[in-house]
Protein backbone atom coordinates (compact mmCIF):
# COMPACT_ATOMS: atom_id res chain seq x y z
CA UNK A 1 0.00 0.00 0.00
CA UNK A 2 1.09 3.30 -0.90
CA UNK A 3 0.27 6.33 1.67
CA UNK A 4 1.15 8.67 4.24
CA UNK A 5 0.90 5.93 7.31
CA UNK A 6 2.87 3.32 4.67
CA UNK A 7 6.64 2.87 6.60
CA UNK A 8 9.63 3.90 5.05
CA UNK A 9 11.49 0.80 3.20
CA UNK A 10 14.56 0.28 5.77
CA UNK A 11 17.78 1.23 4.22
CA UNK A 12 19.43 -1.50 2.54
CA UNK A 13 22.14 -3.79 4.75
CA UNK A 14 23.85 -4.40 1.66
CA UNK A 15 25.43 -1.55 -0.09
CA UNK A 16 26.90 -3.51 -3.19
CA UNK A 17 25.11 -7.04 -4.48
CA UNK A 18 27.04 -9.11 -7.02
CA UNK A 19 24.87 -12.05 -8.19
CA UNK A 20 26.51 -14.75 -10.23
CA UNK A 21 28.43 -12.18 -11.75
CA UNK A 22 30.90 -13.22 -14.28
CA UNK A 23 33.29 -10.91 -17.46
CA UNK A 24 34.97 -12.44 -20.22
CA UNK A 25 37.02 -10.66 -22.93
CA UNK A 26 36.08 -12.78 -25.80
CA UNK A 27 38.13 -16.52 -25.03
CA UNK A 28 39.30 -15.01 -21.63
CA UNK A 29 37.28 -15.48 -18.53
CA UNK A 30 38.07 -12.22 -16.19
CA UNK A 31 35.41 -13.03 -13.54
CA UNK A 32 33.52 -16.14 -13.33
CA UNK A 33 30.34 -16.60 -11.65
CA UNK A 34 31.28 -14.29 -8.84
CA UNK A 35 28.40 -13.72 -5.66
CA UNK A 36 28.64 -11.91 -2.94
CA UNK A 37 27.06 -8.56 -0.90
CA UNK A 38 29.29 -5.91 1.26
CA UNK A 39 28.00 -3.48 3.48
CA UNK A 40 29.17 -0.25 5.11
CA UNK A 41 32.89 -1.25 6.60
CA UNK A 42 36.11 -1.79 4.82
CA UNK A 43 36.32 -4.86 2.44
CA UNK A 44 39.31 -6.27 1.09
CA UNK A 45 39.05 -7.57 -2.27
CA UNK A 46 42.51 -9.96 -1.87
CA UNK A 47 43.89 -11.81 -5.00
CA UNK A 48 47.02 -12.26 -7.03
CA UNK A 49 47.61 -9.96 -10.20
CA UNK A 50 45.33 -11.15 -12.74
CA UNK A 51 42.82 -12.75 -10.48
CA UNK A 52 39.89 -10.27 -11.87
CA UNK A 53 40.01 -8.15 -8.93
CA UNK A 54 39.94 -4.65 -11.15
CA UNK A 55 37.29 -5.98 -13.34
CA UNK A 56 35.27 -7.13 -10.23
CA UNK A 57 35.80 -3.32 -9.46
CA UNK A 58 35.56 -1.48 -12.73
CA UNK A 59 31.92 -3.77 -12.74
CA UNK A 60 30.63 -2.08 -9.55
CA UNK A 61 31.77 1.33 -10.58
CA UNK A 62 29.45 0.43 -13.72
CA UNK A 63 32.31 1.81 -16.41
CA UNK A 64 32.08 -2.45 -17.39
CA UNK A 65 28.81 -4.39 -17.51
CA UNK A 66 28.79 -7.92 -16.60
CA UNK A 67 29.02 -10.30 -19.33
CA UNK A 68 26.39 -12.24 -17.09
CA UNK A 69 24.88 -11.99 -13.72
CA UNK A 70 24.02 -8.70 -12.15
CA UNK A 71 25.63 -5.71 -9.94
CA UNK A 72 23.48 -3.18 -8.26
CA UNK A 73 24.93 -0.43 -5.67
CA UNK A 74 22.16 0.53 -3.24
CA UNK A 75 19.66 -1.51 -5.23
CA UNK A 76 20.39 0.14 -8.82
CA UNK A 77 22.38 -0.56 -11.37
CA UNK A 78 25.79 1.78 -11.75
CA UNK A 79 25.94 2.05 -15.37
CA UNK A 80 21.89 3.43 -15.55
CA UNK A 81 20.73 4.94 -12.37
CA UNK A 82 22.69 8.90 -12.46
CA UNK A 83 22.00 9.04 -9.06
CA UNK A 84 23.62 6.07 -7.74
CA UNK A 85 26.55 6.73 -10.14
CA UNK A 86 27.04 10.02 -8.00
CA UNK A 87 27.44 7.72 -4.86
CA UNK A 88 30.42 6.15 -5.84
CA UNK A 89 34.11 6.81 -5.66
CA UNK A 90 36.68 5.07 -7.94
CA UNK A 91 40.20 5.16 -7.62
CA UNK A 92 41.67 2.92 -10.75
CA UNK A 93 45.11 1.61 -11.32
CA UNK A 94 45.34 3.79 -14.78
CA UNK A 95 47.82 6.38 -14.25
CA UNK A 96 46.95 8.66 -16.43
CA UNK A 97 45.24 12.16 -15.40
CA UNK A 98 44.33 15.09 -17.29
CA UNK A 99 48.11 15.55 -17.34
CA UNK A 100 48.32 19.62 -18.52
CA UNK A 101 46.48 20.23 -15.52
CA UNK A 102 46.81 21.19 -12.12
CA UNK A 103 45.61 18.94 -9.25
CA UNK A 104 43.77 21.56 -7.58
CA UNK A 105 41.42 22.04 -11.44
CA UNK A 106 41.58 17.93 -11.73
CA UNK A 107 39.50 17.77 -8.61
CA UNK A 108 37.48 20.65 -9.01
CA UNK A 109 36.03 19.55 -12.39
CA UNK A 110 35.40 16.44 -10.50
CA UNK A 111 33.20 17.96 -8.10
CA UNK A 112 31.70 20.61 -10.97
CA UNK A 113 30.56 17.47 -13.06
CA UNK A 114 29.42 15.91 -9.52
CA UNK A 115 27.46 19.35 -9.50
CA UNK A 116 28.84 20.59 -6.23
CA UNK A 117 28.89 24.61 -5.21
CA UNK A 118 32.12 26.26 -4.23
CA UNK A 119 34.05 23.28 -6.78
CA UNK A 120 37.84 25.37 -6.03
CA UNK A 121 37.43 25.22 -2.13
CA UNK A 122 36.17 21.35 -1.97
CA UNK A 123 39.14 20.50 -4.06
CA UNK A 124 41.56 22.18 -2.11
CA UNK A 125 39.84 21.12 1.36
CA UNK A 126 40.07 17.49 0.03
CA UNK A 127 43.72 17.27 -1.49
CA UNK A 128 45.13 18.41 1.95
CA UNK A 129 43.24 15.49 3.18
CA UNK A 130 45.39 13.15 1.39
CA UNK A 131 48.49 15.38 2.22
CA UNK A 132 48.86 17.52 -1.24
CA UNK A 133 50.00 20.93 -1.85
CA UNK A 134 46.48 22.49 -3.25
CA UNK A 135 48.58 25.81 -3.84
CA UNK A 136 51.19 23.32 -6.25
CA UNK A 137 51.19 24.73 -9.28
CA UNK A 138 52.84 22.21 -12.03
CA UNK A 139 50.80 20.65 -13.74
CA UNK A 140 50.35 16.97 -13.06
CA UNK A 141 52.10 15.48 -15.55
CA UNK A 142 55.01 16.64 -13.53
CA UNK A 143 54.28 14.25 -10.33
CA UNK A 144 55.60 11.06 -8.65
CA UNK A 145 53.50 7.95 -9.24
CA UNK A 146 52.58 8.48 -5.30
CA UNK A 147 50.98 12.14 -5.68
CA UNK A 148 49.24 10.90 -8.70
CA UNK A 149 47.72 8.40 -6.75
CA UNK A 150 46.64 10.91 -3.85
CA UNK A 151 45.18 13.27 -6.59
CA UNK A 152 43.28 10.00 -7.86
CA UNK A 153 42.13 9.82 -4.30
CA UNK A 154 40.85 13.15 -3.25
CA UNK A 155 38.86 13.21 -7.27
CA UNK A 156 37.22 10.05 -5.81
CA UNK A 157 36.52 11.49 -2.29
CA UNK A 158 35.68 15.02 -3.87
CA UNK A 159 31.65 13.76 -3.81
CA UNK A 160 31.62 12.33 -0.58
CA UNK A 161 30.61 8.94 -1.93
CA UNK A 162 28.77 6.42 0.08
CA UNK A 163 30.72 3.51 -2.00
CA UNK A 164 34.23 4.02 -2.18
CA UNK A 165 35.81 1.53 -4.65
CA UNK A 166 39.45 1.75 -4.16
CA UNK A 167 41.89 -0.85 -6.54
CA UNK A 168 45.02 -1.16 -5.05
CA UNK A 169 45.40 2.27 -3.58
CA UNK A 170 48.91 1.96 -1.55
CA UNK A 171 50.47 1.91 -5.13
CA UNK A 172 53.82 4.16 -5.52
CA UNK A 173 53.08 5.33 -1.79
CA UNK A 174 55.96 5.77 0.60
CA UNK A 175 56.03 3.94 4.33
CA UNK A 176 54.27 7.54 5.89
CA UNK A 177 51.93 7.89 2.87
CA UNK A 178 51.12 4.03 3.48
CA UNK A 179 49.96 4.73 6.87
CA UNK A 180 48.25 7.86 6.25
CA UNK A 181 46.09 5.97 3.45
CA UNK A 182 45.14 3.25 5.33
CA UNK A 183 44.64 5.41 8.76
CA UNK A 184 41.95 7.62 5.95
CA UNK A 185 40.40 3.88 4.56
CA UNK A 186 39.36 3.00 7.87
CA UNK A 187 38.42 6.34 9.40
CA UNK A 188 36.19 6.23 6.06
CA UNK A 189 35.03 2.90 7.09
CA UNK A 190 34.01 3.70 10.79
CA UNK A 191 32.09 6.43 9.28
CA UNK A 192 29.81 3.93 7.41
CA UNK A 193 31.36 4.48 3.90
CA UNK A 194 31.55 1.05 1.92
CA UNK A 195 34.97 0.52 0.84
CA UNK A 196 36.20 -1.79 -1.41
CA UNK A 197 40.14 -2.20 -1.89
CA UNK A 198 41.76 -4.36 -3.62
CA UNK A 199 45.23 -5.24 -2.74
CA UNK A 200 47.41 -8.52 -4.00
CA UNK A 201 49.50 -7.88 -0.65
CA UNK A 202 48.02 -10.41 2.36
CA UNK A 203 49.93 -7.95 5.14
CA UNK A 204 48.39 -4.48 3.29
CA UNK A 205 44.95 -6.48 3.81
CA UNK A 206 45.84 -7.12 7.32
CA UNK A 207 46.42 -3.45 8.66
CA UNK A 208 42.93 -2.66 7.16
CA UNK A 209 41.48 -4.78 9.74
CA UNK A 210 38.75 -6.08 7.19
CA UNK A 211 36.45 -8.67 6.04
CA UNK A 212 38.32 -10.16 2.89
CA UNK A 213 36.83 -11.89 -0.21
CA UNK A 214 39.42 -13.83 -1.88
CA UNK A 215 39.34 -13.93 -5.55
CA UNK A 216 41.85 -16.18 -7.65
CA UNK A 217 41.12 -17.36 -11.19
CA UNK A 218 38.39 -15.28 -11.26
CA UNK A 219 36.61 -17.00 -8.65
CA UNK A 220 35.45 -16.17 -5.23
CA UNK A 221 37.82 -18.55 -3.47
CA UNK A 222 36.88 -17.80 0.08
CA UNK A 223 35.55 -14.71 2.40
CA UNK A 224 35.08 -13.73 5.66
CA UNK A 225 36.88 -12.27 8.50
CA UNK A 226 40.98 -11.23 8.53
CA UNK A 227 41.61 -14.24 11.30
CA UNK A 228 39.18 -16.80 9.59
CA UNK A 229 40.90 -16.39 6.27
CA UNK A 230 44.53 -16.34 7.56
CA UNK A 231 43.66 -19.25 9.96
CA UNK A 232 42.29 -20.69 6.72
CA UNK A 233 46.06 -20.36 4.42
CA UNK A 234 47.68 -21.87 7.40
CA UNK A 235 45.40 -25.05 8.06
CA UNK A 236 45.99 -26.04 4.05
CA UNK A 237 48.58 -28.70 3.68
CA UNK A 238 52.07 -27.54 3.10
CA UNK A 239 55.01 -28.87 1.45
CA UNK A 240 58.81 -28.33 2.57
CA UNK A 241 61.89 -29.58 1.34
CA UNK A 242 64.72 -30.61 3.79
CA UNK A 243 68.14 -31.07 2.75
CA UNK A 244 70.51 -33.23 5.48
CA UNK A 245 73.16 -35.86 5.46
CA UNK A 246 70.57 -38.76 6.54
CA UNK A 247 67.59 -37.85 4.65
CA UNK A 248 65.94 -41.59 5.02
CA UNK A 249 66.36 -41.62 8.04
CA UNK A 250 64.96 -38.28 9.44
CA UNK A 251 61.83 -38.76 6.88
CA UNK A 252 61.29 -41.73 8.85
CA UNK A 253 61.33 -40.32 12.29
CA UNK A 254 59.35 -37.72 10.72
CA UNK A 255 56.92 -39.84 9.34
CA UNK A 256 56.26 -41.26 12.88
CA UNK A 257 56.07 -37.92 14.42
CA UNK A 258 52.92 -37.61 12.55
CA UNK A 259 53.46 -35.64 8.99
CA UNK A 260 50.98 -36.63 6.17
CA UNK A 261 53.94 -37.76 4.01
CA UNK A 262 57.60 -37.84 2.92
CA UNK A 263 59.30 -38.47 -0.88
CA UNK A 264 62.92 -38.16 -1.51
CA UNK A 265 64.07 -36.64 -4.83
CA UNK A 266 67.71 -35.92 -5.44
CA UNK A 267 68.84 -36.88 -1.90
CA UNK A 268 66.33 -33.66 -1.09
CA UNK A 269 63.13 -34.71 1.52
CA UNK A 270 59.76 -33.21 0.95
CA UNK A 271 57.67 -33.19 3.70
CA UNK A 272 54.06 -32.43 3.22
CA UNK A 273 52.23 -31.46 6.71
CA UNK A 274 48.83 -30.26 7.63
CA UNK A 275 50.22 -28.17 10.48
CA UNK A 276 53.28 -26.90 9.57
CA UNK A 277 53.52 -24.07 12.56
CA UNK A 278 54.14 -27.59 14.61
CA UNK A 279 56.20 -29.02 12.15
CA UNK A 280 58.80 -25.59 11.98
CA UNK A 281 58.74 -25.89 15.92
CA UNK A 282 59.34 -30.01 16.17
CA UNK A 283 61.57 -30.49 13.26
CA UNK A 284 65.22 -29.15 14.80
CA UNK A 285 64.32 -31.29 17.85
CA UNK A 286 63.77 -34.46 15.76
CA UNK A 287 67.13 -34.23 13.69
CA UNK A 288 69.27 -33.69 17.57
CA UNK A 289 67.07 -36.89 18.81
CA UNK A 290 68.38 -39.08 15.68
CA UNK A 291 71.87 -37.51 15.47
CA UNK A 292 71.25 -35.69 11.53
CA UNK A 293 72.77 -32.54 10.34
CA UNK A 294 69.95 -30.07 9.19
CA UNK A 295 71.84 -28.37 5.86
CA UNK A 296 68.38 -26.50 4.65
CA UNK A 297 65.22 -26.50 5.43
CA UNK A 298 62.47 -24.57 2.84
CA UNK A 299 58.48 -24.13 2.32
CA UNK A 300 58.08 -25.01 -1.00
CA UNK A 301 54.80 -23.37 -1.76
CA UNK A 302 54.65 -20.64 1.29
CA UNK A 303 54.26 -17.72 -1.67
CA UNK A 304 50.80 -15.99 -2.20
CA UNK A 305 49.97 -17.42 -5.55
CA UNK A 306 50.42 -21.43 -4.34
CA UNK A 307 48.14 -20.48 -1.51
CA UNK A 308 45.01 -19.06 -3.92
CA UNK A 309 45.30 -22.32 -6.06
CA UNK A 310 44.90 -24.07 -2.49
CA UNK A 311 41.84 -21.83 -2.20
CA UNK A 312 40.63 -22.15 -5.22
CA UNK A 313 40.80 -26.18 -5.73
CA UNK A 314 39.44 -26.63 -1.90
CA UNK B 1 25.00 23.74 -18.90
CA UNK B 2 28.15 24.31 -16.67
CA UNK B 3 29.29 20.42 -17.05
CA UNK B 4 28.99 20.96 -20.64
CA UNK B 5 31.40 24.02 -20.17
CA UNK B 6 33.88 22.56 -17.67
CA UNK B 7 34.08 19.19 -20.12
CA UNK B 8 34.70 21.53 -23.31
CA UNK B 9 37.30 23.29 -22.13
CA UNK B 10 39.25 20.21 -20.98
CA UNK B 11 38.63 18.38 -24.23
CA UNK B 12 39.91 21.48 -25.75
CA UNK B 13 43.08 21.66 -24.18
CA UNK B 14 44.38 18.24 -24.59
CA UNK B 15 43.18 18.14 -28.39
CA UNK B 16 44.84 21.53 -29.15
CA UNK B 17 48.79 20.53 -28.64
CA UNK B 18 51.05 22.73 -30.20
CA UNK B 19 52.63 19.94 -32.47
CA UNK B 20 48.98 19.64 -34.22
CA UNK B 21 48.35 23.40 -34.06
CA UNK B 22 51.55 23.60 -35.86
CA UNK B 23 51.56 20.99 -38.37
CA UNK B 24 47.93 21.32 -39.15
CA UNK B 25 48.21 25.40 -39.94
CA UNK B 26 51.53 24.46 -42.13
CA UNK B 27 48.78 22.39 -44.25
CA UNK B 28 46.84 25.53 -44.11
CA UNK B 29 50.00 27.43 -45.58
CA UNK B 30 50.24 25.43 -48.48
CA UNK B 31 47.03 26.33 -49.85
CA UNK B 32 47.95 29.91 -49.37
CA UNK B 33 50.76 29.29 -51.05
CA UNK B 34 48.71 27.97 -53.63
CA UNK B 35 46.30 30.69 -53.69
CA UNK B 36 49.59 32.99 -54.28
CA UNK B 37 51.19 31.32 -57.39
CA UNK B 38 47.34 31.37 -58.89
CA UNK B 39 46.99 34.81 -58.27
CA UNK B 40 50.52 35.87 -60.00
CA UNK B 41 49.97 33.63 -62.82
CA UNK B 42 46.42 34.17 -63.66
CA UNK B 43 45.39 37.15 -61.60
CA UNK B 44 41.78 37.37 -58.93
CA UNK B 45 39.13 35.27 -60.27
CA UNK B 46 36.13 33.97 -58.84
CA UNK B 47 36.43 30.87 -61.43
CA UNK B 48 39.75 29.47 -60.31
CA UNK B 49 39.58 30.48 -56.56
CA UNK B 50 36.33 28.52 -56.25
CA UNK B 51 38.12 25.92 -58.00
CA UNK B 52 40.96 25.87 -55.26
CA UNK B 53 38.58 26.26 -52.10
CA UNK B 54 37.25 23.16 -53.51
CA UNK B 55 39.91 21.22 -54.71
CA UNK B 56 42.20 21.93 -51.97
CA UNK B 57 39.92 22.98 -48.97
CA UNK B 58 36.67 21.16 -48.92
CA UNK B 59 37.96 18.15 -50.48
CA UNK B 60 41.72 18.16 -48.74
CA UNK B 61 42.08 20.26 -46.16
CA UNK B 62 39.36 20.61 -44.00
CA UNK B 63 38.56 16.89 -43.61
CA UNK B 64 41.88 15.80 -43.26
CA UNK B 65 42.12 18.71 -40.15
CA UNK B 66 39.13 17.36 -39.22
CA UNK B 67 40.44 13.86 -39.09
CA UNK B 68 43.20 14.30 -37.09
CA UNK B 69 41.10 17.26 -34.84
CA UNK B 70 37.95 15.82 -33.73
CA UNK B 71 39.06 11.40 -33.97
CA UNK B 72 41.41 12.48 -30.68
CA UNK B 73 38.49 15.22 -28.47
CA UNK B 74 37.07 11.96 -26.81
CA UNK B 75 38.79 9.22 -28.83
CA UNK B 76 42.15 10.30 -26.89
CA UNK B 77 40.33 10.05 -23.41
CA UNK B 78 39.37 6.94 -24.88
CA UNK B 79 42.69 5.91 -25.87
CA UNK B 80 44.64 6.84 -22.50
CA UNK B 81 41.80 5.87 -20.42
CA UNK B 82 40.76 9.43 -18.67
CA UNK B 83 37.35 9.23 -20.55
CA UNK B 84 36.16 7.39 -16.75
CA UNK B 85 36.61 10.65 -15.42
CA UNK B 86 33.95 12.29 -17.76
CA UNK B 87 31.50 9.00 -17.76
CA UNK B 88 31.74 7.94 -13.94
CA UNK B 89 30.13 11.63 -12.70
CA UNK B 90 26.14 11.63 -12.26
CA UNK B 91 26.06 13.69 -15.29
CA UNK B 92 23.78 12.59 -18.98
CA UNK B 93 25.94 10.84 -21.76
CA UNK B 94 24.77 13.14 -24.22
CA UNK B 95 26.33 16.07 -22.11
CA UNK B 96 29.91 14.15 -22.74
CA UNK B 97 28.32 13.72 -26.44
CA UNK B 98 27.97 17.62 -26.96
CA UNK B 99 30.93 18.25 -24.99
CA UNK B 100 32.90 16.45 -27.55
CA UNK B 101 31.31 17.95 -30.63
CA UNK B 102 31.79 21.59 -29.28
CA UNK B 103 35.55 20.71 -28.19
CA UNK B 104 36.07 19.50 -31.95
CA UNK B 105 34.36 22.39 -33.73
CA UNK B 106 36.24 25.49 -31.25
CA UNK B 107 39.40 23.65 -32.48
CA UNK B 108 38.84 23.04 -35.86
CA UNK B 109 36.87 25.87 -36.91
CA UNK B 110 39.36 28.81 -36.53
CA UNK B 111 42.10 26.79 -37.26
CA UNK B 112 40.50 25.55 -40.72
CA UNK B 113 38.54 28.95 -41.41
CA UNK B 114 41.32 31.16 -41.43
CA UNK B 115 43.70 29.73 -44.31
CA UNK B 116 39.88 29.38 -45.96
CA UNK B 117 39.35 32.95 -46.08
CA UNK B 118 42.58 33.92 -46.47
CA UNK B 119 42.76 31.65 -49.66
CA UNK B 120 39.21 32.76 -50.82
CA UNK B 121 40.35 36.15 -50.83
CA UNK B 122 44.05 35.90 -52.33
CA UNK B 123 42.66 33.86 -55.28
CA UNK B 124 39.14 34.70 -55.22
CA UNK B 125 36.74 37.61 -55.41
CA UNK B 126 34.43 38.89 -52.65
CA UNK B 127 31.73 36.60 -53.42
CA UNK B 128 34.09 34.13 -53.47
CA UNK B 129 35.23 34.59 -49.74
CA UNK B 130 31.88 34.65 -48.36
CA UNK B 131 30.88 30.82 -50.33
CA UNK B 132 34.24 29.93 -49.75
CA UNK B 133 33.50 30.62 -45.65
CA UNK B 134 30.08 29.14 -45.52
CA UNK B 135 30.58 26.04 -47.48
CA UNK B 136 33.67 25.72 -45.14
CA UNK B 137 31.63 25.78 -41.86
CA UNK B 138 29.41 23.61 -43.47
CA UNK B 139 31.90 21.40 -44.28
CA UNK B 140 33.62 21.77 -40.93
CA UNK B 141 30.77 21.03 -38.66
CA UNK B 142 29.63 18.10 -40.42
CA UNK B 143 33.68 16.21 -40.17
CA UNK B 144 34.12 17.10 -36.68
CA UNK B 145 30.82 15.78 -35.80
CA UNK B 146 31.50 12.33 -37.91
CA UNK B 147 34.95 12.18 -36.75
CA UNK B 148 34.31 13.07 -33.13
CA UNK B 149 32.11 9.77 -33.15
CA UNK B 150 34.58 7.63 -35.20
CA UNK B 151 37.30 8.22 -32.53
CA UNK B 152 34.91 6.43 -29.70
CA UNK B 153 33.51 3.74 -32.58
CA UNK B 154 37.22 2.14 -32.85
CA UNK B 155 40.78 2.58 -32.06
CA UNK B 156 41.89 2.79 -35.59
CA UNK B 157 40.00 5.68 -36.23
CA UNK B 158 42.70 7.68 -38.14
CA UNK B 159 43.21 4.55 -40.45
CA UNK B 160 39.21 4.10 -41.35
CA UNK B 161 38.99 8.16 -41.79
CA UNK B 162 41.53 8.29 -43.89
CA UNK B 163 40.15 5.69 -45.86
CA UNK B 164 36.71 7.22 -46.11
CA UNK B 165 38.46 10.43 -47.13
CA UNK B 166 40.92 9.25 -49.95
CA UNK B 167 39.24 6.37 -51.11
CA UNK B 168 35.52 6.65 -50.36
CA UNK B 169 35.37 10.25 -51.29
CA UNK B 170 38.14 10.33 -53.43
CA UNK B 171 37.38 7.83 -55.80
CA UNK B 172 34.74 5.57 -55.32
CA UNK B 173 32.24 8.96 -54.44
CA UNK B 174 33.41 9.83 -57.77
CA UNK B 175 32.29 6.92 -59.67
CA UNK B 176 28.55 6.63 -59.14
CA UNK B 177 25.69 9.07 -58.08
CA UNK B 178 24.57 6.78 -55.00
CA UNK B 179 28.44 6.55 -53.85
CA UNK B 180 28.29 10.45 -54.32
CA UNK B 181 25.04 11.16 -51.76
CA UNK B 182 27.12 9.11 -49.07
CA UNK B 183 30.30 12.08 -49.44
CA UNK B 184 30.26 14.66 -47.33
CA UNK B 185 32.62 16.48 -49.68
CA UNK B 186 29.57 16.81 -52.55
CA UNK B 187 27.81 18.33 -50.45
CA UNK B 188 30.19 21.54 -49.29
CA UNK B 189 31.37 21.26 -52.94
CA UNK B 190 27.53 21.72 -53.89
CA UNK B 191 26.85 24.60 -51.85
CA UNK B 192 30.02 26.49 -53.25
CA UNK B 193 29.15 26.15 -56.61
CA UNK B 194 25.39 27.66 -55.65
CA UNK B 195 27.28 30.26 -53.85
CA UNK B 196 29.77 31.45 -56.05
CA UNK B 197 27.55 30.40 -59.03
CA UNK B 198 30.56 28.63 -60.66
CA UNK B 199 29.45 25.17 -62.47
CA UNK B 200 31.55 22.05 -63.32
CA UNK B 201 32.84 22.36 -59.82
CA UNK B 202 30.49 18.91 -59.26
CA UNK B 203 28.45 17.20 -61.67
CA UNK B 204 24.70 17.61 -60.31
CA UNK B 205 25.04 19.91 -57.33
CA UNK B 206 22.38 19.18 -54.46
CA UNK B 207 20.27 22.12 -53.93
CA UNK B 208 21.03 24.73 -50.55
CA UNK B 209 19.05 23.42 -48.62
CA UNK B 210 19.62 19.87 -48.96
CA UNK B 211 23.14 20.68 -48.10
CA UNK B 212 22.37 22.15 -45.27
CA UNK B 213 19.33 19.19 -44.35
CA UNK B 214 22.62 17.00 -44.82
CA UNK B 215 25.01 18.68 -42.07
CA UNK B 216 22.29 19.35 -39.55
CA UNK B 217 21.21 15.39 -40.19
CA UNK B 218 25.08 14.40 -39.84
CA UNK B 219 25.60 16.58 -36.62
CA UNK B 220 21.97 15.38 -35.33
CA UNK B 221 22.76 11.43 -36.18
CA UNK B 222 26.27 12.05 -34.94
CA UNK B 223 25.11 13.21 -31.31
CA UNK B 224 22.78 10.15 -31.30
CA UNK B 225 25.29 7.47 -32.12
CA UNK B 226 28.31 8.96 -29.50
CA UNK B 227 25.70 9.04 -26.51
CA UNK B 228 24.36 5.61 -27.45
CA UNK B 229 28.23 4.82 -27.96
CA UNK B 230 28.97 6.11 -24.24
CA UNK B 231 25.91 4.28 -22.80
CA UNK B 232 26.72 0.79 -23.99
CA UNK B 233 30.96 0.96 -24.48
CA UNK B 234 33.21 -0.54 -21.77
CA UNK B 235 35.27 2.62 -20.57
CA UNK B 236 38.63 1.44 -20.26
Amino acid sequence: MIGSDAPMPPPPTQVVEVARVSKWFGDVVAVSDVSFSVGPGVTALLGPNGAGKSTMLRMMAGVTPPSQGTVQILGSNPRKNLAIRGQIGLVSQEENLFDTMRAVDFVALAATLNHLDDSEGRARAVLSVVELDPDDRRPIATYSKGMKQRVKVAQALIHEPNVLLLDEPLTGLDPRQRLHMIELISNLGSQGVCVIVSSHVLEEVERFGSRVLVIAQGRLAAHGQFDEIRELMDDRPHRVSIRSDEPRRLGAALLSGGVSGVSIADDTLIVETNDVSAFRRGIARTARDIDVRLDEVKPLDDDLESVFKYLVGR
Amino acid sequence: MKSILSMTRQMVRSVATRGRLVALSALGLIGVFLAGVLRWSEGASAIDGAFLIDRFALTFYIPLTALVIATSTLGAHLEDSTLAYFWLRPIRRIEIAISGLLASWLVLLPLVMVPVAVIAAIAGTGTTVTAAVTAGVLSALAYGAVFTVLGLLTRRALVWGLVYVMLWEGVVAGLSRGAGRLALSSYSSSMLSRLTDVKGIIAEPSTLATCVAVAVGVVVVAVGATTFRLETMDVD
